[in-house]
């Protein structure tokens, strides 16, 4: 979801305080190499039919949770290679960022520490639970942000569809999406970035 | 009273350490060693969101390493993931708006010592009474900036560092376009950030004056993994050096020459 500067005004320095708080008094994790995917050979992926999609008000209530990227031209390689980018980027976002020792260009990617992989003593499942979905959708922001720098458009689906798209290992969910988004341009209109 | 352990021990604690820089802070003297490359940066103050009132620009720069620091770094992460960060020597250097080397109005003249090498501007930070150290840094320029060769004996002049949050209009020419629209990000703000390369008329402390300043020599700066982990974000378009292309590409201009689009 987009998150207006009201929300983020009212919100932002306190929730900056209390990880702050918590990240003195929890340990960190392991900064693991994150992996890249494999492209699949496109024939071998099937994808739904998302030319017949008409929206109901239903669905645009959920396409902030709900949607694919599409542009024009591009190929299913490129695509892939895009979202593999986007995907990477996302997964090193951290809600509440230090000011790094190190920024290694030319080295692999790695996973930064994520307040979720701590303990929180005082805070218990449920605060870790927030906490997970916060960073959550800070990660889809910043795919969206990502995909909209490469110049692409976004659309939102059903939930059905959806869960269609996002089926199988992750290698084969990155390949559908590239193949949507290298395929047929949508009958619907492109919603935000 | 013997002052000699005093004295030794306030000349190292203002030393550069290895790998680290040193900030010059209040018109100090400043007298260019002929092993360290120095950077001035003018960044101005705004007004950060909720409560943390005015907020000052930390222009926030890494060296290139080499490949053999490449190789030594992945050797460290491969033997140690939880903690190669913390036993390779540092590359990022933080240009302290808490520590200005000149103030006037809403303007800091930011002057700090380093290793000599090529940098790229990689984001900005903010400090604030709310922050603690170097700050929050709110914005990670990993879709796209600038490099640039700061040589040992020299003061390389960045020009001035200009961010506006992205969810207000500003007055800034360079992020009008890219700023006052929605804002994809969860907690703290991203800031938009643009340079605008070194001129005459920018404000230069007289201190500095007969001492070597050359404005940097920016060059383009193609997109690499989002390190800092902070808001994605590109660095906006610097006339004759950095553009982008429809599917997000960094174009280099001087490469490319100055017909280039």
């Amino acid at each position: 979801m987009i998150s207006n500067s009201n929300w983020t005004d009212r919100v932002g320095l306190g929730v900056t305080a209390a990880f702050l708080l918590l990240l003195l008094i929890s340990p960190a994790s392991a900064q693991a190499v994150i992996t890249p995917l494999q492209r699949p050979n496109a024939a071998s992926i099937i994808v739904p039919d998302m030319g017949s999609f008409k929206p109901t008000p239903r669905d645009a209530r959920n396409f902030d949770d709900y949607f694919y990227f599409h542009k024009d031209g591009v190929s299913y390689e490129d695509a892939f290679a895009d979202l593999e980018q986007c995907r990477i980027n996302a997964a090193m976002a951290q809600l509440i960022p230090d000011v790094p020792d190190v920024i290694p260009v030319g080295d692999a990617a790695t996973n930064n520490t994520r307040l979720s992989d701590r303990t929180f003593p005082f805070f218990g499942m449920v605060g870790g639970f927030l906490i997970a979905g916060a960073e959550e959708d800070n990660a889809i922001l910043t795919n969206r942000k990502c995909m909209a720098y490469k110049g692409y458009r976004r659309y939102g689906t059903s939930r059905a569809l959806f869960k269609q798209i996002d089926s199988g290992s992750d290698a084969e969910k990155q390949a559908r999406k590239a193949l949507i988004a290298s395929g047929a341009v949508p009958a619907i209109e492109a919603i935000g970035p | 009273m013997n002052l000699r352990p005093w004295f030794l021990a306030a000349v190292l604690l203002s030393a550069p350490a290895q790998g680290q820089e040193r900030q010059f802070k209040n018109g100090e003297a400043v007298a260019l060693e002929p092993g360290l490359a120095y950077v001035l940066a003018r960044t101005f103050e705004s007004q950060g969101g909720g409560l943390a009132g005015t907020v000052r620009i930390v222009p926030i720069l890494a060296r290139l390493l080499s490949e053999e620091e490449l190789r030594q770094a992945a050797a460290l992460r491969q033997s140690d993931p939880d903690r190669w960060k913390k036993k390779i020597p540092p590359n990022v250097v933080a240009m302290l708006a808490e520590q200005p080397y000149m103030q006037a109005g809403g303007e800091s003249v930011l002057l700090t010592a380093m290793k000599p090498g090529t940098y790229i501007l990689s984001g900005i930070a903010l400090q604030s009474w709310a922050t603690r150290g170097k700050g929050e840094m709110v914005s990670s320029l990993c879709m796209g900036t600038v490099k640039f060769e700061a040589k040992a004996g020299v003061i390389t002049d960045l020009g001035e560092i200009l961010a506006a949050r992205e969810d207000q209009p500003t007055a800034i020419p360079e992020l009008a376009d890219v700023t006052g629209k929605g804002v994809l990000a969860v907690g703290i703000l991203p800031y938009a950030v643009a340079v605008r390369p070194a001129n005459a008329s920018m404000l230069a402390p007289s201190a500095l004056v007969g001492l070597p300043r050359v404005p940097a020599n920016y060059r383009a700066m193609p997109a690499y993994p989002n390190y800092p982990g902070t808001h994605l974000n590109r660095l906006a378009p610097v006339s004759g050096v950095l553009d982008y292309d429809k599917d997000g590409q960094v174009v280099d201009l001087k490469e490319q020459g100055p017909h280039a689009p």
